[in-house]
Formats: C-alpha cells, sequence, structure tokens
C-alpha cells in the first residue's frame, strides 16, 4: 500500500469513527430524552432527579448522582450514587421482570426520623418510654437510631418478576450498610392478580408520590399465598449495637454478663406465645433457641420456609406480630444461626 | 381523858418515834418527818438541804388524807401543836412555809409566824416573799435558760434591764440625795431639767423604796403631780406597796409602759415565774398611772418544756403555784391572768394590747382565772387557750399523715424496679436512659432536661467525664461534682458540638449541662435497694419503721 492509499484509509476511519461518535451521541441524547420522558410520564419527574444518565450495556439504563423526594418526608434527603435499572419488560403493558440495583443510597436515620415532624413531646415520650421488644415494630426507626446506626450508605439490589397468566410473583430485595448489616429477602407468591400487581406499583410511586402505601400493600396481598420465602440477615453490628442499648436500659454494670441475652425464661414465654398459632413445642423450642443463639453471638440467620407449603395471607388474624408468626409457623420455617460468609 | 388529850398524846408519842426518819419524795431535796398522826391519817415533813432542816423560815409540808385538815379551823389547831415541835427541836424558827398536800396534790400554800402564835395564813405574803428575794439576790437560779434567755444576774443581784423603749426617765431632788424613776411622754431634754421633793422617806438608796411623798416639778420649776404613796426601786405604784424583783422595764407603744418582775424559779419543772405591771397612759390627764400589777394579776410561767401542758395534772399544779403567788403579791386581786410562754415578753394580752390576729409561736398556755373574795379561783373556759395541746394535736395529725405518707411510698417502692428507687433517691419523677434521650434530643434538636446514673471517670475544676452508661462529657460541674465515682446527676443533655466531640473517646456522644449532683455511697448507688433508708431519709425520720415490722435492736 502506497503512502497515499494509507492516508486515505486512515481519513476514512476517522471519517467512520467520526460518524460513530456522532450516532452514538445522538443515540445517547436520545435514551436521556427517553428517561426524561419516562420520568414525565409517570409524573416522577419531580420526585426522581439526576446528574446524568449511561447505557452500558443494551436494556441497561444508570442514572448517576440521583436524588430521591419521598413523599412522606419531603424534607428528608436521599441521594443515590448509582441507580442501574438492569433490565425491564413489560407483558401486555404489564411490568413483567424489574432488575434494579441502587448503588450508594445514602440518607441520614436522625434526619428521617426530623423529616417525619414529630412533635417534640411525641419523640422525648416515645424515647424516654421505649420498650426494647413492643416498639421494634412500632418505632423501627428510633430502634435503629438506639442501636447506634444514623448516617446510612448502602447498596440496594431490587428484582421482581410477574407472570400474568400464572398469576405469581417473585420479589427479591438485598439491602447491604455498613452499620444495618445485609439482608436478603427472597419470596414467591401465588394468586396474585393484575389488579394486586397494580395495586404493588401503586404502592412503589406512593413511595415518592402521594398515596397511602399500606391501604396499597394490604390490597396487594389480599388474597394472594406465600408459596415460599427466604430471609437472611448477616450481622455488621446492628444487633451488638441494639443490645449495648438494651443493657443500657437494664443498667447493665461494667463487667457484667449483657443483659440482652434472651434468658431460659424468656424462651419459655417466647414458645408459648408461638404455641397459640402452631402447638408444636418442640419445634417452637427449637427455633427459639436458634434465634437465642443468634442473639448471643449474632453472625448470620437464615430463614427458610419448608418447600411446597403454602400460606394465604387472608387466613392471617391479629397483631402484625401475630400474622408473621402465624405465617412463618405455617410455613414450617427452619431458622439456621450460620457463622458469618 | 377527852377525845382532845387522846389526840394530842397519840400525836406527840408518835411524833417522837418518827425522828431521825426521812422521806424522799419527788422533789430532789430531802424530808424530815416531824410529826405525824396515825389517827388522823396526817404527816408533817420540813425540807433539809445538806440534813439540816431547821432554819429560820423551814419549809413544812404537810400530807393529809382529806382536805377537811386544811380547813382554818383543822388547820389553826393543828399548827399550834406543830408550833409546839417547832419551838423544842427548832428555836430558831421564826417563821414556817406551808404546803399542805392530799393524795400527793398540793391544795394548800401557806406560812405561820412564830409572833402570831403559828397560826397559818393563807398565802403568807411577806414570808414567801423573803424567801423569794434572798434567792434572787444570792442568784440562786440554778442556772437554766429558756430559748437562750434566763433572768439577768449582776455580781450579787438581779439586774434589772432598762429597754430604750422605756419612757422613763430619772428626776433628782434638788440636792441630788434622793431620785426616783418617772414614767412620760414628754420630751428628754425638758424632763432632764425636771425636779422632786421628797417628804416622809429617808432615801436611803438613793432610789425612792416605799412609802414617800413625792413632788414633781417641770424645768420652769412649776408642779406637775404629787406622788403619795408606796415606791419600788424608785417607782411610784400608788396605794399597793410591792416588793418585787424588777427584771425588765420596756414599753409597748406610747400607750402602755411595762415592768416585769421575777416571781419564782422551779429549778425541776424548768420554769421562771415572771408577773407583770402597768402603767396605762391617761390621755385625760395626759400623764401615766401609777404602777399595777394586781388588776389583774398577771404572771407567766416562762419555759421551754410545753409537755408540760400536755398533762392536766402537771398544768392544774401549776395553776395552783400561779394562784399561790396571786396570794403572796395580790392577795386580795379577783382577776388573774396566766401565761405560759417561751418568751417573758412580747405576748399579746400579756404585756403586749390584746390582738386577735395570728397566734404567737411562742405562747403556750394562756387563762383567764376570777374568784370572789375568800373563794377558789375559777377558771375561765372561754378564755383558755391551751397552744401546746393544739399543737400537739396538729403535730400527731401531721405524723399520723406523715406515717400514711412513708407507707405509701413504702408500697409503692416495693412494686418500683431499680431505677424508680434510684429517681426516689434522687428526688426526681424518672431516672433517664442516657442513649433514648440523647437521641430525642438529637432529633428534636433541643437540649432535654435529664435525671442520669452515671460513672464518673474524672472531674476537673468545671468539667467532667463519665465512661457509664456511655461516653459523655459534663459541664458546668464547677461546685456540684468534683469526684470521681458513681452519681446521680440532673442537667440538661445536648449532643457534642464539633469541637466537644474530639475530647470524647466515642462518636455520637453527648454533652452534659450539669445543674445538680448527688454522690452515691455504694457502687451504682445500690443503697436504693434499702427502702427503709430511702424513705427515712426522705422525711428525715431515722427511727421509721413499715407497718407491722419489729423495731431494729
Amino acid at each position: 500500500m502506497t503512502k497515499s492509499m494509507r492516508v486515505a484509509v486512515a481519513v476514512l476511519m476517522l471519517l467512520f469513527a467520526g460518524c460513530g461518535v456522532f450516532i452514538w451521541m445522538l443515540q445517547r441524547e436520545e435514551s436521556v430524552q427517553n428517561v426524561r420522558h419516562f420520568l414525565t410520564r409517570h409524573r416522577l419527574q419531580n420526585n426522581v432527579q439526576f446528574d446524568s444518565a449511561s447505557f452500558p450495556l443494551t436494556d441497561e439504563v444508570a442514572l448517576n448522582k440521583a436524588v430521591l423526594k419521598l413523599y412522606g418526608l419531603p424534607d428528608l434527603n436521599v441521594s443515590v450514587k448509582k441507580a442501574v435499572v438492569h433490565s425491564y419488560r413489560e407483558s401486555r403493558r404489564i411490568p413483567a421482570f424489574v432488575s434494579v440495583s441502587l448503588t450508594g443510597v445514602r440518607f441520614s436515620l436522625v434526619e428521617a426520623a426530623k423529616a417525619a415532624k414529630p412533635s417534640e413531646d411525641k419523640v422525648v415520650s416515645d424515647l424516654s418510654a421505649f420498650n426494647p421488644v413492643g416498639d421494634l415494630v412500632d418505632h423501627p426507626l428510633y430502634a435503629l437510631i438506639l442501636a447506634g446506626c444514623d448516617q446510612i450508605d448502602a447498596d440496594v439490589g431490587i428484582e421482581y418478576a410477574y407472570a400474568p397468566l400464572a398469576k405469581e410473583m417473585r420479589l427479591k430485595l438485598s439491602v447491604a450498610d455498613a452499620c444495618l448489616g445485609q439482608w436478603r429477602l427472597d419470596v414467591f407468591l401465588t394468586g396474585v392478580s393484575n389488579a394486586q400487581q397494580g395495586r404493588l406499583m401503586l404502592a412503589l410511586r406512593h413511595i415518592v408520590q402521594r398515596g397511602d402505601i399500606l391501604a396499597d400493600l394490604r390490597g396487594f396481598l389480599d388474597g394472594a399465598a406465600v408459596a415460599d420465602l427466604r430471609f437472611s440477615y448477616t450481622e455488621n453490628g446492628l444487633v451488638k449495637g441494639y443490645k449495648r442499648f438494651v443493657d443500657t436500659l437494664y443498667l447493665r454494670m461494667p463487667e457484667q454478663e449483657s443483659l440482652a441475652e434472651i434468658s431460659p425464661d424468656a424462651v419459655r414465654k417466647i414458645v408459648t406465645y408461638l404455641s397459640f398459632s402452631n402447638a408444636h413445642r418442640q419445634r417452637n423450642t427449637e427455633l427459639v433457641k436458634t434465634f437465642a443463639r443468634f442473639v448471643k453471638d449474632p453472625q448470620k440467620l437464615v430463614l427458610q420456609s419448608k418447600a411446597r407449603k403454602k400460606v394465604p395471607l387472608n387466613v392471617l388474624r391479629g397483631t402484625f406480630i401475630r400474622r408473621l408468626t402465624d405465617l412463618l409457623l405455617r410455613l414450617d420455617v427452619s431458622l439456621t444461626a450460620q457463622a458469618a460468609d | 381523858m377527852n377525845s382532845f388529850f387522846t389526840v394530842f398524846l397519840t400525836f406527840f408519842l408518835l411524833s417522837s418515834v418518827s425522828r431521825g426518819q426521812t422521806l424522799d419524795v419527788s422533789s430532789p431535796s430531802e424530808m424530815k418527818r416531824i410529826a405525824f398522826s396515825a389517827k388522823d391519817g396526817v404527816e408533817v415533813f420540813a425540807e433539809s438541804a445538806n440534813g439540816r432542816w431547821c432554819e429560820s423560815i423551814p419549809s413544812l409540808k404537810i400530807f393529809a388524807g382529806d382536805d377537811g385538815v386544811f380547813s382554818p379551823a383543822a388547820l389553826t389547831k393543828l399548827m399550834g401543836k406543830v408550833g409546839i415541835v417547832l419551838e423544842n427541836d427548832c428555836p430558831a424558827a421564826e417563821q414556817a412555809t406551808v404546803d399542805g398536800y392530799v393524795d400527793n396534790s398540793l391544795v394548800y400554800q401557806g406560812a405561820a409566824e412564830k409572833t402570831n402564835n403559828w397560826k397559818p395564813e393563807k398565802g403568807a405574803l411577806k414570808v414567801k416573799i423573803r424567801q423569794l428575794q434572798i434567792a434572787a439576790v444570792n442568784g440562786d437560779k440554778d442556772d437554766f435558760t429558756v430559748g437562750e434567755w434566763t433572768p439577768p444576774a449582776g455580781s450579787s443581784r438581779i439586774e434589772a434591764h432598762i429597754d430604750a423603749t422605756a419612757l422613763e426617765y430619772r428626776i433628782y431632788s434638788k440636792n441630788k440625795s434622793c431620785s426616783i424613776l418617772y414614767t412620760t411622754d414628754k420630751p428628754a431634754s425638758r424632763v432632764k431639767n425636771w425636779s422632786i421633793s421628797v417628804g416622809g422617806n429617808s432615801c436611803a438608796e438613793n432610789l425612792i423604796y416605799g412609802r414617800a411623798e413625792v413632788g414633781v416639778f417641770d424645768e420652769n420649776g412649776a408642779f406637775v403631780e404629787t406622788l403619795d404613796g408606796y415606791f419600788t426601786e424608785g417607782r411610784f405604784t400608788g396605794r399597793k406597796n410591792l416588793n418585787v424583783v424588777l427584771l425588765n422595764r420596756y414599753g409597748a407603744g406610747r400607750a402602755v409602759q411595762n415592768m416585769s418582775y421575777l416571781i419564782d424559779s422551779d429549778t425541776e419543772l424548768k420554769i421562771h415565774y415572771v408577773g407583770y405591771m402597768k402603767a396605762p397612759y391617761n390621755p385625760k390627764t395626759k400623764r401615766y398611772a401609777p404602777w399595777q400589777g394586781c388588776a389583774p394579776f398577771t404572771i407567766a410561767a416562762v419555759t421551754e418544756n410545753d409537755l408540760l401542758f400536755l398533762e392536766p395534772a402537771v398544768t392544774e399544779n401549776i395553776l395552783r403555784a400561779a394562784q399561790s403567788y396571786a396570794d403572796i403579791f395580790c392577795p386580795s386581786t379577783t382577776k388573774m391572768k396566766f401565761f405560759a410562754a417561751t418568751v417573758p415578753q412580747a405576748i399579746a394580752g400579756m404585756d403586749l394590747p390584746e390582738n386577735d390576729a395570728d397566734d404567737n409561736e411562742n405562747l403556750i398556755y394562756s387563762v383567764q382565772m376570777t374568784r370572789k373574795r375568800g373563794e377558789k379561783w375559777t377558771i375561765s373556759a372561754d378564755k383558755t387557750q391551751n397552744l401546746a395541746r393544739i399543737r400537739e394535736s396538729e403535730r400527731r395529725a401531721e405524723e399520723l399523715r406523715e406515717n400514711q405518707l412513708m407507707m405509701a411510698d413504702y408500697n409503692e417502692l416495693l412494686k418500683t424496679d431499680y431505677l424508680g428507687r434510684l429517681a426516689y433517691m434522687a428526688g426526681v419523677d424518672r431516672l433517664d436512659n442516657l442513649p433514648s434521650m440523647l437521641a430525642a434530643a438529637r432529633i428534636t434538636g433541643k437540649s432535654q432536661r435529664v435525671n442520669l446514673l452515671l460513672r464518673v471517670r474524672q472531674a476537673d475544676v468545671t468539667t467532667a467525664a463519665a465512661d457509664w452508661p456511655a461516653a459523655l462529657l459534663l459541664t458546668e460541674t464547677g461546685g456540684l461534682l468534683n469526684r470521681a465515682g458513681w452519681h446521680l446527676v440532673s442537667g440538661n443533655l445536648r449532643p457534642a458540638r464539633a469541637e466537644e466531640q474530639r475530647k470524647l473517646p466515642a462518636d455520637k456522644a453527648g454533652v452534659l449541662e450539669v445543674t445538680s449532683a448527688t454522690p452515691c455511697q455504694a457502687e451504682a448507688c445500690s443503697e436504693a435497694s434499702d427502702l427503709k433508708t430511702l424513705i427515712r431519709r426522705r422525711f428525715e425520720k431515722p427511727n421509721w419503721q413499715p407497718f407491722g415490722e419489729k423495731g431494729e435492736k
């Protein structure tokens, strides 16, 4: 090849590269417009803001430096370092599969408590009379703060799959934070109609938009059945921090054993409580003892429902704790306290 | 042998047997029986000191089975016989005081004189006053004080105190040999140039004593008035010859001028008996009336022992003593005002004008008594107030209420956890949890008032650091917290600022601005477990016991 030919090839390559970059830039601009259009179409443009968007792979959208405005806590600043929608598929205009990962979800628990705008008297009375067991359900945010967590910097993974014809839904959620530890929830639901699925979508939307999330969730679960459940928690200091708080409540003296362990007497009481849901005392005792072992040396706790067990949610009655207890015992769950990975 | 001689012989036969016998009655002084009659149930004792009972005025005590013995006729007969014994065994006796008892209660006080064939006289003014005067001049007051007050004593006699409130001036005769103490509301600058003329008195001690006729002249030599009557220590008492030991001369404003005098001191019951005289101002004459102390006879039992007035029998005996003093100082008086107080003056109705205002806390008891001539004193029930009993009732009611409160607290504490007991110990509503309240302070953005149990690791002049239940910086501790160890601390809790955070070992620690601190006696204030001690401390009742629990040995 002569010198002039080589120059011509180089010029052509440069032209092609320039055109490629130009086309990529046009596509990128179009995709960012598409994202904005998507947010506007769903009236989310004021609640989800982002610095830039990228498209590392086909069908994958990444929002960089996003900020979420939650409807219930408008003063709370939740920033997300990177939000990636790995996959999004629809079937008959119904979301059939969504896979999202959020990296660096940052907010302050104290700021979250402040953003709820409770009265000063209510905050003081709730905290000064904090019940270390009952208030785990009633005031979970306070429980986390009292356990020593404040600045959350978590990585969150969400996977959603729905088969409209089979009326089956699988939800996977994972959270990993330096203080909160690692939480993984994997639940398989059956009997979820399109309308119920719509209530879940509504609940998700109502995180950032006006609406009653609890009513949405009640509607979502009505008529559904849990067919498989797996939950795991890996300790990063949350349980230990909460135990430290409980020790201060019961005036644990220096050099004294922790008072936050589940004593044999407490085991008996919890077994009795469980036995109102299911009379299998031996199994119940094993569950509670396993949980007590985990509390004593918190590392990893795994909860797994028995195969082929299915529990319709509308048969559950009573308080939230009683319903949860009923659900777990009807699913014949096994509980395992493991060493951390 | 007629009955008189039978009694007489019986009396004296037995009296000789009784010689040398002594009786120790309630008084610490010894009593010697000098005569008795088994038939009449009468015993006569002489009070003796250091084994001697024979003095110029022996004190006799007659114990009888019934008060018929002290009727004038029976007593005259009895004293005639006792006089014979006295003349035989104690030739020095010229006079004798007589106290009569029935069933150990004083029913009669009187005296008898040899010159009058030992005929008893009720009251016996001269004898008793002489005894009192001797005791007073000898300073025989046995040094007991009432509310840090004791009759003022000089080197050899009681010294009268002339208060600045007394409108009293000493006015001399022209030759300065005689003087009187004159009460007037005229200015001192004028009165100092006044003078007197004296008639019928030797004026042996410069101040006029006893009977005299004194003319008073002003600074211009003009006649003011004539004082014709008796004088006591230079003070004009009108037609009344009062022989008293003056304690205090003072005034209650222009309207009333006062004088108090010592009557007697009862060392056993710790009572000073004090009498009062007044010189009221007459607006018409613009002069003060002569000193008067018998209309009514006003007497005060100055004592701190208000328990005396809770026992009716003791009160009765004290009133009898007051009645006997009335017989001594004012035998013809028909009205008496008796007060028991913790102070010798400034009691409404006693030396101050009557006052319907609040009760004087110094007053213990007051009563008015009246009598007709020759009859016994009767108490005016509507003019009697026993504040000692009222206060005792109030005290008992308060004690009962306090005891109920203590039992209520005790029963409550039995059901309370350790934190509740600590709160009770610190005197606060509740004891707080440090992490909870720090979270509250962070969420509300305001400091929170807290009460905490803390272990202080180190304490400087104005700051300290606690390491339990969590790291905490304590500020403004000056004068409140100055040593390491366990404390119950109150103050305002807030999150640490950035510059304060550097001083703390842990993140998210707090700062407590201390307002009060109580050091614990034991580790973690474990003394709070002792409920009885907690309640005893709170109510300052060191011997309190819960109801139904036996006392500590």
